[in-house]
């Protein structure tokens, strides 16, 4: 059994670890997601982790029949590492979310039951209406708390209020992504459309939206492009509609989806590539990327491939380094190689044979020039590169004569597989859907999920995505089909610092004099998006910590640097 | 499901005149979701006066124009002078059919409006011929070197565009002519590697490197990655210097005496348990060249290249300058350039050996260095034994690796006087030491 500020802890590692800074954080807590958490504390009690959690929270938070904020409000919200003591209460505050989510099925959730879910779930049962002890907004500043240590870790918070008598409800509810009921929805959908279960995340996204009548009302408000809620947490919802797919695919595609009283296994790793140019001939390589899914942050994987066993290292949190390059016959038909894990249950590493691949640039680092399909889709704005069969070049072509695309060379990379280079997008989806192509699969993945982005560009980076430097903060610049946007600029304590009219495709530079997180809006025909900036003092950034023989031993060298290795 | 496709007009005058009062009509009459994109035959003197002028529309399928908008189409198009004739086609039925017997002109509405991206050519750090040194020192310029190295020590490895890019926001570098030499001087001094191919970089380890000396306490000065937190920790330890580099081009020396080898053992122990390993390199200058091959094994050494010759146009180095020639067909330095435009290859400076028909890449100074000797021009090293310098002509100066031994014997980078390269507080073992193994002449200055 853990205690509560065990919880507590695990569910902050849980919502923030393995995203890039400026990710957009959720508190998703639901039962799944706590066995997955639990997993990590041993042995399972008899009663399930969920249960665990539930008794943790009761245990510190009710007193007397009723809630007592102040055993974590008093005399901070924060620990003595500046953490925040409460997240355990607001994910169970989320959790009767989800539980009144799954009993209202199909409805739209009424906020109206929200505390006799939440009463039932602090051991509360007796007791209708509001929560006895939480007064009327009293959790508010908790969850202003949740957003401001948030925003100063780098990461976007996403939890917002309503309006009228509900206003304080609406923060657990838009914690709630999925709820069984949608999930269960998917996963017949899955089945009786009979989906392919080589889909990557961009496109199972793509086909998701367009099947969305057939889903939830919740889903299909959720999958509304014009929505808040897709133009905000598209990252997220993508990742958890993935989610329920891997489940499905792992599972064999069932017709049924079980409720698990586990955590989520996962016994396969879907490769991506990584690309790499000689810089003397120009030859491109492609090398198995393997990504690393957050419940996997702390397994030790091996792979074996051809006689020789690597053990997979991180790259950066989200994905380990690239493995062994690619020949044409991997290319076409896909590979699956085996992985030893003592602590994980994955079993083995698999390359999906696909017909083309969308590689971008590395988001952390664009400025570097490499290119590897991060699958996180393509966003107005910037070029990608285009890795395709021979067969889809028609498609291509068509493409390009009808202006909706657009590269600046092709070049031939392998036996009947060529390489677009420079590819940018240049119409709206809508467009797109107006020309019959041979490869449906194209159509849907080369559809931005958004009608204008926001682009940062040029400054200097802070390493690992932390943010840009003090002094070198980047420009600012909007890729749209209209001509103009509204930009606001607010700073940590959402004042706005700067805001303007932007003329789009035109770069700007906003006055950031002070190190902090920035949250940027633009705002055009009644949508708005926002990316957060992260501005830092050279004091911030602290040296790599480096296998300095490992390097040697990769560059060949006796000297390095001053050193002379034996 | 929609479909594209397209109306043509018969028409007579000027497309761009019809083109000026479609696009605006189009947005005053709220038409934008129909009409999509235009396009006409390019104009010609033989087919000046009557074309055709293709309006690209969307709706559920060819030839419907959409009830909700029909009627709002229909008097756009009279207002305009334009009658639909019933002729409806697919963009593939434009090309391929008579329509048209030249190229088409096309205009989109409602296209991406965006920031173009630079465009990132290819690179080869090792090849600084033509980049003139800066002699004058820009003090201005100290704290940005200094920041560099902690952001590379930050980032640890990356890219050569990377590294690029840094220099250039950091106003090291603003018209990216400079970066090669930055680097070159970054190797020089320890702090970072370059892979073979130069596209990548590795900040080199922490270290500690002994200088010369005959004090009796422990000088050393710092290599590799370093931080804030490194110096300020040392500064509580030993006594910490900071001194600007002869041309205030690279980062500073930071020079660290402690009182003696045990402070110094106390500290690395210390400071690996809170942070990192900070390696202690002796005398490295020494160390480097002991292990360093003789010219003959350092040419074997260096990376061979297959050169299809048809491939490229070649230049060789004559004079102090490379010279247009056909093909190659003496040792020497030659530059190449590919012929095709189908990549963007980055030009490449290499030594060609004629009797092996082999052609090997290396640093610039290197490789010029390898050709004079190659081609019977004798190097001299000049070594002053009361200054303990070791002075050598601009135009013979040694591979990179060999200079930074002489550059790490003192952790300052050399000085420039009257077409010299000097290093200073070079003991005379290791200047001979050099000399022997590049196949140089050493010359010995014992003073008056």
């Amino acid at each position: 059994m853990a205690t509560y500020q065990e919880w507590n802890n695990a569910i902050i590692d849980y919502a923030i670890q393995g995203l890039s800074i400026g990710t957009r954080v959720f508190l998703s807590i639901d039962d799944e997601t706590l066995e997955t958490i639990g997993f990590m504390f041993g042995d399972r009690p008899e009663g399930g982790w969920s249960q665990d959690f539930i008794n943790s929270v009761r245990g510190l938070c009710i007193h007397k029949d009723q809630v007592r904020l102040s055993r974590f409000t008093n005399p901070s919200l924060r620990d003595s590492k500046d953490r925040p003591k409460y997240v355990g209460f607001l994910a169970a505050m989320v959790l009767a979310a989800h539980y009144m989510g799954d009993t209202q099925e199909d409805k739209p959730v009424d906020p109206k039951d929200y505390f006799t879910h939440l009463n039932k779930l602090l051991g509360l049962f007796d007791k209708p209406g509001r929560t006895k002890g939480l007064d009327a907004g009293e959790d508010e500043r908790l969850w202003q708390d949740w957003a401001n240590w948030l925003r100063n870790q780098g990461f976007l918070p996403t939890a917002r209020s309503g309006d009228g008598p509900y206003k304080y409800v609406r923060y657990p509810i838009s914690q709630a992504l999925l709820r069984q009921s949608d999930k269960n929805k998917l996963w017949r959908h899955f089945t009786s459309s009979n989906w392919h279960k080589n889909y990557d995340e961009v496109l199972l996204m793509q086909r998701i939206r367009r099947d969305a009548q057939y889903l939830t009302k919740h889903l299909q408000a959720i999958l509304d492009p014009k929505g808040d809620m897709w133009l905000r947490s598209y990252d997220a919802i993508s990742s958890a509609c993935y989610e329920v797919y891997e489940e499905w695919r792992e599972a064999g595609g069932g017709d049924i989806r079980s409720r698990s009283k586990g955590p989520r296994i996962r016994t396969s790793l879907e490769a991506k590539i990584y690309r790499s140019e000689d810089f003397f001939s120009g030859e491109v390589d492609y090398f198995i990327f393997p990504p690393q899914p957050k419940q996997l942050i702390n397994a030790q994987l091996s792979v074996d491939y051809n006689g020789d066993s690597r053990v997979l290292e991180q790259e950066r949190p989200g994905w380990y380094l690239p493995l062994w390059s690619l020949d044409i016959v991997q290319l076409n038909e896909g590979l699956k190689l085996p992985i030893h894990s003592l602590n994980s249950s994955i079993k083995d590493l698999y390359l999906p044979a696909r017909d083309f691949w969308v590689l971008t640039l590395d988001p952390d680092t664009p400025e570097s020039g490499i290119y590897a399909s991060w699958d996180k889709g393509i966003e107005l704005g910037t070029e990608f590169i285009l890795l395709v069969k021979e067969q889809i070049q028609a498609d291509l072509n068509r493409l390009r004569d009808e202006g909706l695309l657009e590269w600046q060379a092709m070049n031939p990379v392998f036996d009947r597989w060529c390489e677009y280079v420079g590819v940018t997008i240049l119409s709206e989806s809508e467009a797109r859907s107006s020309l019959n192509l041979e490869n449906e699969t194209l159509r849907l993945t080369l559809q931005p999920h958004t009608s204008f982005s926001i682009n940062l560009t040029g400054g200097l980076r802070a390493p690992r995505g932390g943010g840009w430097i003090i002094g070198h903060a980047p420009q600012i610049s909007v890729a749209a089909f209209l001509p103009d946007a509204y930009l606001s600029v607010f700073d940590d304590l959402e004042r706005v610092i700067f805001s303007t009219n932007i003329e789009v495709g035109k770069p700007i530079d906003v006055p950031f004099t002070q190190p902090g997180s920035y949250r940027i809006v633009v705002e055009q025909s009644g949508q708005s998006d926002e990316k957060l900036i992260r501005i830092l003092n050279w004091e911030d950034i602290s040296s790599r910590l480096m296998d300095f023989g490992q390097i040697a031993e990769e560059l060949g060298v006796v000297i390095y640097g001053s050193l002379v290795r034996n | 499901m929609m479909e594209r496709w397209y109306i043509a007009f018969n028409t007579v005058g000027s497309p761009q005149d019809i083109l000026s009062r479609l696009v605006p009509a189009v947005r005053q009459h709220k038409l934008s979701d129909f009409v999509v994109r235009f396009c006409y035959e390019k104009l010609t003197k033989n087919n000046r006066g009557q074309f055709y002028f293709f309006v690209g529309v969307v709706s559920a399928q060819r030839g419907i124009v959409p009830e909700s908008i029909h009627s709002e189409f229909y008097t756009m198009l009279n207002r305009l002078g334009l009658r639909d004739s019933g002729m409806h086609l697919y963009f593939e039925e434009i090309k391929t059919g008579n329509w048209i017997s030249n190229e088409l002109e096309i205009h989109n509405l409602r296209q991406i409006k965006m920031l173009k991206p630079a465009k990132l050519t290819p690179s080869d750090p090792f090849n600084y011929a033509s980049r003139p040194s800066i002699e004058k020192p820009d003090i201005s310029l100290n704290e940005s070197y200094n920041n560099l190295i902690y952001w590379l020590s930050a980032y640890g490895r990356g890219t050569w565009r990377q590294f690029k890019t840094a220099c250039k926001e950091l106003g090291l570098d603003p018209n990216s002519e400079y970066s090669r030499r930055i680097m070159r001087r970054l190797r020089s001094l320890g702090h970072v590697e370059l892979t073979k191919d130069g596209q990548n970089w590795f900040i080199a380890p922490p270290t500690l490197v002994v200088k010369d000396s005959n004090s009796r306490q422990h000088q050393t000065f710092l290599a590799g990655q370093r931080s804030r937190i490194l110096i300020q920790e040392l500064e509580k330890v030993a006594q910490v210097e900071t001194e600007p580099q002869p041309y205030s081009d690279a980062p500073d020396v930071i020079r660290v005496t402690f009182t003696s080898q045990s402070v110094v053992e106390s500290f690395r122990q210390d400071f690996e348990k809170d942070y990192h390993p900070v390696y202690m390199a002796g005398l490295a200058g020494f160390e480097i060249a002991s292990n360093l091959p003789d010219l003959e094994f350092w040419e074997t050494d260096l990376p061979s290249l297959a050169i299809v010759k048809a491939n490229y146009t070649f230049e060789q180095w004559l004079s102090n300058g490379f010279k247009s020639i056909e093909l190659p067909k003496e040792t020497g330095l030659y530059r190449l350039t590919h012929t095709s435009s189908r990549f963007d290859h980055p030009q490449l400076t290499l030594f060609y050996h004629a009797e092996s028909d082999s052609w090997r890449k290396g640093d610039w100074y290197g490789l010029r260095y390898l050709m004079m000797r190659r081609t019977g021009e004798t190097c001299e090293f000049y070594y002053d034994h009361n200054l303990k310098r070791l002075s050598i002509a601009m135009e013979n100066r040694p591979p990179d690796i060999y200079e930074r031994s002489l550059v790490l014997a003192s952790g300052r980078l050399p000085i420039f006087r009257n077409g010299q390269v000097i290093f200073g507080d070079v003991p005379e073992t290791l200047a001979h030491m050099l000399a022997n193994k590049l196949e140089a002449e050493f010359i010995e200055y014992k003073g008056i």
